[in-house]
């Protein structure tokens, strides 16, 4: 302890940061593209957790030897197919109705995955350990303990974040996707199907927050049904901070909110917890285009 | 004339579209002029500056000798500036006659106490509101809609009331954002006598947008035309109707004027 | 008084008032259903309160019961830790009053620290700060040994009764029905229909969004307040997103920017609730089924009849005016 400012705090840091940006990145896809906070966003995340949790203890009750990649892609997939049912069927019908609808649904989607989940026998409200899909190694350097998890973690999320920024900026998906979240009825005009592209944002989100809950399984190996609550209020913060719909702005966001919890948790845990919200105040406040947003306009 | 409004190099950016440059107005109390242009042109971009929903990214803005620039929409109500919508923004949900109540907001000096308890002055100045209100419709011909709910007015008057509800105000200046817009020959007639008639009821200065040259052309005492945000031609409307700048701007493209 | 009609309404009221109790008197009703009945009334104050905000301004508050927790809480210190008053002599129940306003007033202010900077900006925003808030209290409320910390605030004395819940959901709902049918109304809805539309006539949007926040959040102290005092007991769990979405599902079920729904709902969910509760119980399925129900209800209501069971409407003897008049 003594000292506050430490190394050891910083990597910590960056790995937390490394999960709440893969979370972010789905809130701001979609607020871009369809100007909805997707409250059940951080249970898409717990899904997924979810999801690796049934593979892996299903593979190990056989004796089977899963490969890592594989446990990825089935519970990425499981929320993915979460996210987008979520969207078919609560959010698409109130596309054109008042903001608020969607908002609401969002909440009651939210609620359902959550009390569904601790409600069904097999899982229930309990906590449960997250059985070991990667052994731990610890390498020291100097008096820093870097663990293979957190390298894991930030390898994932750099891995994916370079693939989501390939795809927004150099494919024709991801011109779409950045011409629906501009204009809308320009967009339609181009001829670009915007249903079609909503659901591949909600699928390419879900899949993000999936990877999240993984790996959130594999360094913090506790998982219970509400566990997507605050990870998800603290990556919409985020999200917010860099600027709400800007990609590279969640991304910076989310490490910049994961040290900074890191750090104020190291000082006092009380601190810990409420320094998510006092950033989101303090940007609300001062800078409510977030750091690398934009001031938008909406057409009168 | 004395200057109601005087726009002074207005320019503005949305992102790096640049929407409106270097607009320049001077437009005397009581006049009743036009700004015409294509579809895209940055008219409405215009009356947004005015009315404080954007903020200019150059320029000024002077109202009555008061630099208000960057002023909340509220406060340039307040001031004296009301204005109309290209599409359509009543309150749906409520009647002809809260939608004009609504609009002396800024003159009721009710308190909260006042409403709660339902004191004395509370019903005084519900009668007075009612009044006026009622009055304003009965100008419009919407007397027999009061308590009918606005999302189930037909089109026509649901023009009419949103232009009662911008006089409800108290204004000094309006702004009428392509009123004929989707009206037929002899409704835009009806409304070219109802704007005369209203300039000189309410002693009112009238600025208004129009994209079909002919509504304006009737009832407008000098003219700016603008295109691609620049302003390319200035006058009466003889004069403008024969600027060759002005046919290409409009002729040039897809018109449906 | 001027108005006839709220007289009337009154008048209703205390009859209503007077059957329960002298059912209860009779025995006809049990303390069990007696008890039910104060949470509903409990309920129609944070119910309305909260339509206020949500259902007639347009605004998505989700902390209302981060409210409520201020005023049970505050309250609650004043009467049970410094005060140590018991229910008996009339001055008792005039400081339980006092202990509510503060509560209700502690509540307001809150409600203004965080609505001032949140509320200028675009609607959603205020859903997850509120969102946080709800956090962020129980967070506090946890840390602060005391209040009891994790086991709650223990030995609040019972001042709340039939007779005082009772006369506070009446005055509750006639002050929150005259300010919805006044200028400041009409203003809040006017910000629900179109925010930019009422700006440009001349409202000062944030200033009545603030009004209406701050109101909903005085009244859901109020509520706070006599639900600790009806409970004896402040918990930090009893203040969760849960309970607050209950009261949202109050607000959206029974339509929003219906008071007279508001009331409907807040009964018939109340009631719906235990009945759950025991039918649940005694079928022995996890309790957890049902927030399911209410998550559902929730979608259901938003996908197929978005404006509730009153569909925005009043019931005439709630109205403080004939129609045209
Ligand atoms: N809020 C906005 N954000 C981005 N671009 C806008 C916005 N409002 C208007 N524009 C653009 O500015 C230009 C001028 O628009 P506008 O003032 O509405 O034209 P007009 O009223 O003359 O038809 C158009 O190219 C339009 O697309
Ligand atoms: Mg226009």
């Amino acid at each position: 302890m003594g000292e506050i400012f430490n190394l050891q705090q910083l990597i910590n840091g960056i790995q937390l940061g490394s999960i709440y940006a893969l979370i972010s990145l789905g809130y701001t896809m979609v607020y871009g593209i369809v100007r909805l906070i997707n409250f059940a966003h951080g249970d898409f995340y717990m899904v997924g957790a979810y999801a690796a949790y049934f593979i892996v203890n299903f593979a190990l009750a056989r004796h089977v030897n899963i490969p890592v990649v594989f446990v990825f892609a089935a519970s990425m997939g499981a929320s993915a197919l979460i996210a987008m049912a979520a969207n078919r069927i609560a959010y698409r019908p109130l596309r054109y109705k008042p903001r608020l609808s969607a908002l609401i649904t969002a909440l009651g989607v939210s609620m359902f995955l959550e009390y569904f989940f601790s409600a069904l026998p097999f899982i229930g409200p309990s906590f449960r350990s997250f059985p070991e899909l990667i052994t731990q190694r610890i390498f020291t350097i100097g008096n820093i303990k870097i663990s293979n998890y957190a390298i894991v973690d930030v390898a994932v999320s750099a891995v994916l974040m370079i693939f989501l920024t390939y795809l927004v900026r150099r494919t024709k998906v991801g011109m779409a996707m950045r011409a629906v979240s501009q204009d809308k009825d320009a967009a339609r005009l181009m001829g670009i199907n915007i249903e079609s592209i909503i659901t591949i944002t909600f699928l390419i989100g879900g899949a993000f927050a999936g990877a999240a809950g993984i790996l959130a399984g594999i360094t913090y190996p506790r998982i219970y049904p509400y566990m997507g609550i605050l990870p998800g209020i603290k990556a919409f913060t985020a999200a917010v901070l860099g600027g709400i719909g800007n990609i590279p702005g969640a991304m910076l966001g989310s490490y910049i909110m994961g040290i900074s919890e890191t750090f104020a948790t190291a000082y006092n845990s009380l601190l810990g917890e409420g320094i998510a919200f006092a950033i989101l105040i303090i940007v609300l406040l001062f800078r409510p285009q977030g750091l690398l947003g934009e001031v938008t306009a909406e057409k009168v | 004339m004395e200057t109601i409004l005087s726009l002074q190099g207005l320019t503005h950016y949305f992102g790096g579209l640049r929407a409106v440059h270097d607009f320049n107005l001077e437009l005397p109390q009581g006049a009743l002029w036009g700004l015409i242009g294509p579809n895209g042109a940055g008219k409405t971009t215009i009356f947004n500056l005015i009315t404080g929903v954007y903020k200019p990214t150059e320029g000024k803005i002077i109202f009555n000798g008061e630099d208000i620039t960057g002023l909340k929409s509220h406060l340039i109500v307040e001031k004296g500036i009301a204005r109309t919508f290209q599409n359509l923004r009543v309150f749906n949900g409520l009647t002809a006659l809260d939608n004009i109540r609504i609009a002396r907001q800024a003159k009721n000096n009710i308190s909260l106490f006042d409403s709660f308890l339902y004191t004395r002055k509370f019903y005084e100045e519900e009668k007075q509101a009612k009044e006026e209100a009622m009055e304003l419709l009965k100008i419009f011909n919407l007397q027999s809609r009061a308590y009918t709910l606005a999302k189930n007015l037909p089109y026509g008057e649901l023009r009419r009331l949103e232009i009662a509800r911008a006089l409800a105000t108290h204004p000094k200046l309006v702004l009428l954002d392509e009123p004929a817009a989707g009206m037929n020959p002899r409704e835009v007639g009806n409304l070219m006598d109802l704007i005369h008639w209203i300039r000189e009821q309410f002693k009112i200065t009238i600025f208004l947008v129009e994209h079909q040259m002919r509504v304006v052309m009737g009832i407008c005492e000098r003219i700016k035309v603008l295109d691609f945000g620049e302003t390319i031609c200035d006058g009466s409307p003889e004069y403008v109707k024969c600027d060759p700048k002005v046919i290409e701007a409009y002729l040039g493209r897809v018109e449906n004027a | 008084m001027r108005n006839k009609k709220t007289i009337l309404f009154i008048v209703y009221s205390l009859i209503f008032y007077a059957i329960i109790f002298l059912f209860h008197s009779l025995g006809i009703i049990s303390d069990y259903i007696l008890h039910i009945i104060n949470l509903s009334l409990i309920y129609v104050i944070l119910a309305t309160s909260l339509n206020l905000i949500n259902g007639f301004t347009g605004q998505f508050s989700l902390g209302h019961m981060g409210f409520a927790a201020v005023g049970a809480y505050i309250s609650g210190i004043l009467t049970t830790l410094i005060w140590h008053i018991k229910p008996g002599n009339p001055g008792s129940y005039v400081l339980f009053i006092i202990a509510m306003l503060v509560g209700g007033v502690a509540a307001a202010l809150v409600g203004l620290l965080i609505g001032l900077p949140t509320l200028r900006l675009r609607g959603d925003y205020l859903a997850i700060v509120t969102l946080g808030f709800g956090e962020i209290i129980r967070t506090i409320i946890n840390n602060i040994d005391y209040v009891g910390g994790p086991r709650g605030l223990l030995g609040i004395p019972k001042f709340s009764n039939f007779t005082i819940i009772f006369i506070t959901a009446l005055l509750t709902v006639i002050l929150l029905r005259n300010l919805i049918f006044s200028s400041h109304g009409r203003a809040f809805l006017s910000i629900r229909e179109d925010p930019i539309a009422s700006e440009l006539v001349g409202v000062n949007t944030t200033r009545q969004k603030v009004i209406a926040f701050v109101i909903g959040a005085f009244f859901a102290g109020i509520g706070g307040a006599l639900l600790g005092h009806l409970l004896t007991l402040a918990h930090p769990t009893q203040y969760g997103f849960m309970q607050t979405v209950m009261v949202l599902v109050m607000v959206y079920a029974g339509g929003m920017g219906s008071i007279s729904g508001s009331i409907v709902a807040a009964f018939g969910l109340t009631f719906l609730s235990e009945g759950l509760r025991i039918l649940l119980g005694a079928i022995g399925v996890a309790i957890e089924w049902r927030m399911v129900v209410y998550a559902v209800l929730l979608i259901m209501i938003m996908l197929f009849r978005t404006s509730g069971i009153m569909g925005g409407r009043e019931f005439n003897f709630l109205l403080p005016f004939n129609k045209e008049e």
